[in-house]
């Protein structure tokens, strides 16, 4: 149907299967930048999303970009640390990475190596810890205790 | 004697009519003139990717409506849709048309909403009560089918909770043409008055390209020249069989943001006539395993919803609860040009920009 655009390019990345679209590609943190500047020189000119998925002992950063007006999606996905995440900032490449870099930083505590202004985005300042981190301690008790959790009612 | 000059740091919100929920601007102002904005949020952020994590897919359903409140039936459609495509399930063809239905009146109500906000953030206080009162109708339309008028609960996985009746439908097809009349009104109103004309054009532009680079859909990408609208370029559900426009302008200012949403009104008042056409009898939910767990992966599904490209991007490990749910929010993301758009006009303008964006701060903040 559509040709590889990405092919040719003999990008440091890996194909991952999977049975729903988009594309999923696979980069180490190292090549990262190097990946996204030439996806968005091919075409890949609309960031849709960015995220992170903590995995334990492991996360992945997920980047959703699409190629406007063809159409075309592709996942990229980028394995960091658990214990200490840091990946480069992709401001630099879609502005929109800005803001969407914060809330992961908010949320799971990666840190973008470059960012303009890596701060909170959605939580006050002063709070401490990253609540979307599979280890973040709640305060009232968690889902898991729950049956032992004494409401006082 | 000498008048000194200085930069004065201008707070608006958290509470602040203005700002459509509980937003903070911290403007700095030179004179009237706007040199830098900052904004703040998070006031309304109440954990729900967290939720997410902590509830089964179906104990989650109540949750998407409080994301953009203000046309719910699109959230629940991109979640729905997002554990539905994990689980392969398809969803009966009443089902499908009900919800589009119910989503393009979600967009009707939206966008009427926007339009009696906007008008008093630019100073015109009467159209905010027309608006009003035709978006009572709207929302008495849907408690009639689902419940509830703003927090409806409506979606289920493989379809919708309740059927329409034959009075339902009639309900809706007397509400069309009244509806129509009613724009008709709105427009007249606006569009050629030479207040807002003053008001909203050349201000706030943004180019297409611009948009592209932030990540900008709905109707802020279109008024930027860019014809991109996922129920047509991005197709889902039944778009495909129904006959409709997607408007575009090249402005990028304000002015064309209002006309962009005033048509896509006109334009969802048709879908909606042509949902009620293609209704045929049938079942309203598909079979459905008695306990959600959907298979190991990740998936993504987007909806157009009135803000832009409202989208779920779900991570299952197997379980019955979501592993990850990211929410992909229009609005937080087109508030990020916001800086882009402000500075330079005059403080008045703040307000005006900020509402075209069309923020929730249910979906920016979640």
């Amino acid at each position: 149907m559509e040709t590889d655009v990405i092919a040719p390019l003999g990008l440091p990345v890996t194909e991952e299967e999977s049975p729903f679209p988009p594309r999923r590609l696979r980069v180490e943190p190292e090549h990262l930048l190097e990946v996204a500047k030439a996806l968005k020189d091919t075409g890949f000119n609309y960031p849709v999303n960015l995220t992170a998925v903590d995995y334990r002992d492991h996360m992945d950063m997920v980047y959703h970009l699409r190629r406007i007006p063809e159409g075309e999606e592709l996942l990229l996905k980028c394995r960091i640390s658990g214990e200490n995440p840091e990946v480069v900032s992709l401001c630099g490449v879609w502005q929109a990475s800005d803001w969407l870099e914060r809330e992961v930083y908010d949320m799971f505590g990666v840190r973008f190596l470059g960012h303009p202004q890596l701060k909170r985005i959605l939580l006050p300042e002063g709070w401490v810890g990253h609540p979307l981190r599979k280890d973040y301690q709640e305060t009232y008790g968690t889902w898991e205790d729950r049956d032992e959790f004494d409401l006082g009612l | 004697m000498q008048v000194r000059e200085q930069e004065m740091i201008l707070n608006l919100g958290p509470q602040h009519p203005s700002t459509h929920g509980v937003f903070r601007m911290v403007v700095k102002v030179d004179g009237e003139t706007i040199t830098d904005v900052v904004p703040h949020m998070g006031y309304l952020h109440r954990g729900f990717e967290k939720l997410g994590e902590r509830r089964n897919y179906v104990q989650y359903l109540p949750y998407p409506d409080r994301w953009d409140y203000l046309g719910a039936m699109s959230n629940e459609a991109a979640y729905v849709g997002a554990v539905e495509g994990l689980m392969g399930i398809e969803v009966p063809r009443r089902a499908q048309i009900l919800r589009v239905l119910v989503q393009e009146l979600g967009r009707v109500s939206s966008h009427v909403f926007w339009y009696g906000t906007y008008v008093l953030d630019v100073g015109g206080m009467s159209p905010f009560l027309y608006a009003f009162r035709e978006r009572e109708m709207i929302m008495e339309l849907l408690n009639e089918i689902s419940g509830a008028r703003m927090t409806y609960n409506y979606f289920r996985i493989g379809g919708v909770a309740r059927d329409a009746t034959p009075e339902w439908v009639a309900h809706v097809r007397d509400f069309l043409p009244y509806m129509r009349k009613m724009v008709r009104e709105y427009e007249g109103l606006l569009t050629e008055n030479e207040i807002f004309l003053a008001r909203t054009q050349g201000i706030g532009k943004l180019s297409m390209e611009d948009c592209l680079d932030l990540g900008v859909s709905g109707p802020m990408l279109r008024a930027s020249g860019l014809d991109w609208d996922l129920r047509k370029h991005r197709p889902y559900s039944i778009y495909p069989e129904l006959d409709f426009v997607v408007p575009v302008t090249s402005g990028g200012d304000l002015y064309d943001r209002y006309l962009i949403r005033m048509q896509e009104v006109h334009q969802s008042l048709r879908i909606i006539e042509q949902c009620l056409d293609l209704m045929e009898d049938g079942p309203i939910v598909a079979k459905v395993p008695r306990s959600i767990k959907p298979p190991a992966g990740d998936f993504y599904y987007a909806v157009e919803s009135p803000k832009g490209e409202l989208g779920v991007y779900l991570v299952s490990d197997g379980s019955a609860n979501a592993y990850r749910l990211k929410v992909r929010p229009p609005t937080l993301i087109n508030l990020q040009a916001l800086r882009r758009m402000m500075v330079g006009h005059l403080l008045a303008d703040a307000v005006a920009v900020l509402g075209s964006i069309d923020i929730v701060l249910g979906e920016v903040d979640r």
